[in-house]
Parts: structure tokens; sequence; C-alpha cells
């Protein structure tokens, strides 16, 4: 059975494989049973593919093409890889002692953005220094095309399909059309661009899927809870779109 | 025509491409030329056509960047030589060019395109062994890349603390230059080429011209043990 490769961060990880985030524990509460399916799994079952997913919310683009490193010997030919990229200013940092919390295997990276607070790990100083670094110049998002180089040619060359896609408008979306315009940008004929009508955190990317009837938990929950990840019809519209896109 | 692609910092740079006053004051010595550095000598031995993207002061993300830039350049029965450098280099974008800077350990001399502090905290952080780690992580990558297009790669490193510590069995494996050399803790491979007669410049310039690099010599000798050691593993080299 062929499988369907999954690399990227909340987005794509999904709401199963942590069930320790409190928005989730409040949304599974709100509708009273298990959480609908994540669209990853609703593009696999269509596509008749074993879906091996590898997101890993709060992942910095670095730490998403390590993992894709991690696990790329497991690959094959007419497998499908599915790569979303994140928001620029995250970035990985090296856990030193003696800030280690218990129970946790050392060495590890810890994630860190322009949400992180009072990390004990970096100089709050640091951490406003490197993030203004990398949302300020274009060359954080070169880095991530140069990843995507290395990505196709191993694609090429072990005969998988690769397919990208972004959270941050900055990566991919700020293309110009003629380059957008590859089939490894999925939905890149339905991205919008410049709708004021759909103005997000998620960027262009998720004002398409809303664009399209996908809602994020706040949106279907009337915002009782407090999560602005996609909802039932946002995962169920984004695999829907995938899978049109792919099957093309 | 096959090729030698060669990846690294001013330890595999081409003289002409880095024209910082040293090499200018070396070559000056020399009455004028520039000597063959070990990309040359060794290309020349294999017959190879030679594509050197070496940058002076450039740190592992650079290295690893650099190729992953020209990696559709590669073709199959082509070698790549990858120098790993100091794991504390590091990459930031220089506010008023608006292009790369290349830091690490030390004093920033003046430089404001990031604050001291911040500078401390990145290079004391990066010497973590995850960073060290990470270079392994690309080398995998290369690796299957290597083996699915049919490119030969070879690593070494200019940093004691990549690809030294890595358990003896392991560093026979052929694609590490020069890994059966037995290396003494807190050395590199530079120490082999020393005991060799190779010189650097300030010793080829009789102390004239204060610089550490490699001079004509020690280039020469490193070129000669790289491609004694790739003959010895690839048997289409004559």
């Amino acid at each position: 059975m062929r499988s369907l490769y999954g690399f990227g961060d909340s987005y794509t990880q999904g709401h199963f494989l942590n069930d320790t985030f409190k928005p989730f524990i409040q949304w599974k509460e709100y509708i009273g049973k298990e959480l609908p399916p994540v669209w990853i799994d609703i593009l696999g079952n269509k596509l008749d593919m074993n879906v091996k997913n590898y997101g890993s919310a709060g992942s910095s683009n670095q730490e998403i093409f390590h993992t894709f490193i991690q696990n790329c010997n497991e690959i094959k030919k007419d497998d499908i890889v599915i790569i979303n990229w994140t928001y620029i200013d995250r970035f990985r940092w090296a856990a030193m002692p003696p800030f280690t919390p218990p129970n946790t295997a050392f060495p590890f990276w810890k994630k860190i953005s322009s949400s992180t607070l009072n990390d004990k790990d970096i100089k709050e100083q640091t951490r406003i220094d490197i993030i203004q670094n990398r949302v300020s110049y274009d060359l954080y998002v070169e880095e991530v095309y140069d990843y995507q180089k290395i990505i196709d040619l191993l694609s090429k060359s072990i005969g998988f399909d690769v397919y990208y896609w972004s959270a941050d408008p900055s990566i991919i979306y700020s293309l110009s059309k003629e380059i957008l315009n590859q089939k490894k940008y999925i939905i890149n004929d339905l991205i919008i661009f410049n709708d004021e009508k759909y103005i997000g955190a998620g960027g262009y990317f998720f004002e398409t899927i809303s664009h399209h009837g996908g809602k994020t938990v706040q949106e279907e929950t009337n915002y009782e809870c407090t999560d602005n990840h996609l909802g039932e019809s946002g995962h169920r519209v984004q695999s829907e779109l995938f899978y049109n896109y792919i099957k093309k | 025509m096959n090729k030698l692609h060669t990846f690294g910092c001013s330890y595999t740079q081409d003289f002409i491409d880095n024209k910082i006053d040293a090499y200018i004051d070396y070559c000056n010595f020399r009455g004028g030329t520039f000597p063959l550095t070990w990309p040359e000598v060794l290309s020349s031995k294999l017959n190879f056509s030679l594509k050197n993207y070496g940058r002076g002061g450039g740190g592992n993300n650079l290295i690893f960047q650099t190729l992953c830039n020209n990696i559709n350049e590669i073709k199959k029965d082509d070698i790549v030589i990858i120098q790993w450098t100091y794991v504390h280099r590091y990459m930031w974008v220089d506010n008023k060019k608006n292009n790369w800077s290349h830091f690490g350990a030390g004093p920033l001399n003046g430089d404001t395109a990031i604050s001291e502090t911040t500078h401390e905290e990145i290079t004391f952080n990066r010497t973590h062994p995850l960073y060290v780690n990470q270079v392994y992580e690309w080398m995998k990558l290369i690796d299957t890349l290597s083996k699915s297009i049919g490119f030969e790669v070879y690593y070494w490193s200019g940093d004691r603390n990549v690809l030294y510590p890595l358990d003896e069995g392991e560093k026979k494996n052929k694609k590490y230059l020069l890994g059966d050399l037995k290396i003494p803790r807190h050395e590199t491979i530079f120490l082999e080429i020393f005991k060799l007669g190779g010189k650097t410049i300030k010793e080829e310039t009789n102390d004239l011209v204060n610089d550490l690099h490699f001079g004509e010599t020690a280039h020469k000798i490193m070129g000669d043990l790289f491609f004694d050691h790739i003959k010895n593993y690839n048997t289409k080299i004559i």
C-alpha cells in the first residue's frame, strides 16, 4: 500500500497527536464526542493510502525540514509527501542545562517563536533580536526554497510526489504567479490574494479554505472555544481541495 | 568530463575568490602568483573539472545552503567533497546591506549588525552538541541523494567537534576523507598535513604574512592525500 506523508506544524499534526493541549480538550467537551478527523486522514482515506503524519505543533521550518530528513529513507516510489511550511519567526534553540524540564529526554531542541514568553533557556532580548531579524528579511524565506530544491531532487530521483503549502503568506504565496503556478504548490490555482474579506492570522492559505466554506474551531463553536485551528468543516474542505488537486 | 564539486569555508575556497589582504601579500611575496589549492591539485590528478563553492568565514548552515542551492549541478559519477567548519559560526541578516553576514565566536570588532549580547548567546548556544548532530542529519540526506543520483560524496572537517568524535569503526567508512588516521583528541587532519611537511602561509613567508591558512606545500599534500584516499575506494579512478 502506498503511503501519504505529512510534515509540518500543528496544521498538519492536527488534534489527535497531542491530547494535552487545552483548547482541544475544551473543543472536545463542547461537541460532546470524539473530535473530527484531520485533513490528512480524510485525504489518505480518499486516496486509499497509508497515512504517516510527522507534523509537530510549534515546529519551525528548520525543524520541519529536519523531520523530513530523519524520515526520508522510508519514502518510496509513488508515495506522496505533503509539506506544510510555517511562520518564518519560529526557530529552534538548543536547550541548555539546568533548565531542562523533568521527564524530558536530553538533549532536545526548544521551539521558540513570537509567542514564547519568559523562556529560561534564552534571554528575552536575544529572542526578540532573532525574531526581528527573521521577519524583516526575505533571506530566511529563501532558505526554505533551498530546502525545497534538495527535496525536489530527492522526489525526482526516488519517484515520489511532493507538494508544498504554507501557513505563512510570505512563503510560497509571495512568489510570482509564474513560479507559483507549479504542480508542487498544492491548490496554487485557488489561492486568494489580497482579498480584504479574508484577513486572518493564517494568511492566504487559510483565507482560501475559509472562502470554500471551511471554518475554524472558534467559528464552529460561536467563539465559545478559543482555538483558531481548523474545525471539522475546515479539515473537510482542506482535504477535498487537496484531493481534487492531486487527482487532476 | 566529470566534475569535482567542493564545499566548505576558507580551508576550501580558492585564493583568487577571497582577496583578503593577507592573500594579496602572499601573492606578492610569491612574485604575483597564487599556488594551487587542494581542490585544484585534486581535480587535476583526477582529471575532473572543478567547481569550488568554498566561502571564507561561512558556517555549516551556509555550506549546507550552498549545497542545496547548487544540488542540480551535481551529476552521476561526479565527486562531491564537503568540508564542515566550526559549529559556532552562524548566519545573520545585515539590516544595512540586506544580505547575509557570517559570524563566529569572538568579538564583533565593531560590526553593528547584531548586538554583542545576542551574538554571545547565539555562539554559546551553538556549542551544544545538537548543532553537531544537525550536521550529521544533513549528511544522511546527502548520502541518500548520493546513492540515488550516483555521485560520490566525501566529508572532512576543520572543527575537531565535527566527525572526529565519531567512533573509530564509523570513521573508517570511505566517505570520511583520511578517517582512518589516528588523530589525537583536540586535533584535526591539519596536524597530519603539518607532520608531512605542509606549511602555513606564515611559515612559507618566514612570518612576513601573518596568516595561518595553508600555503602551497600544505595544499599540495592535502590534495595528494585526498587523491590517494579516493583512488583507494573508487575503481573508476586510474
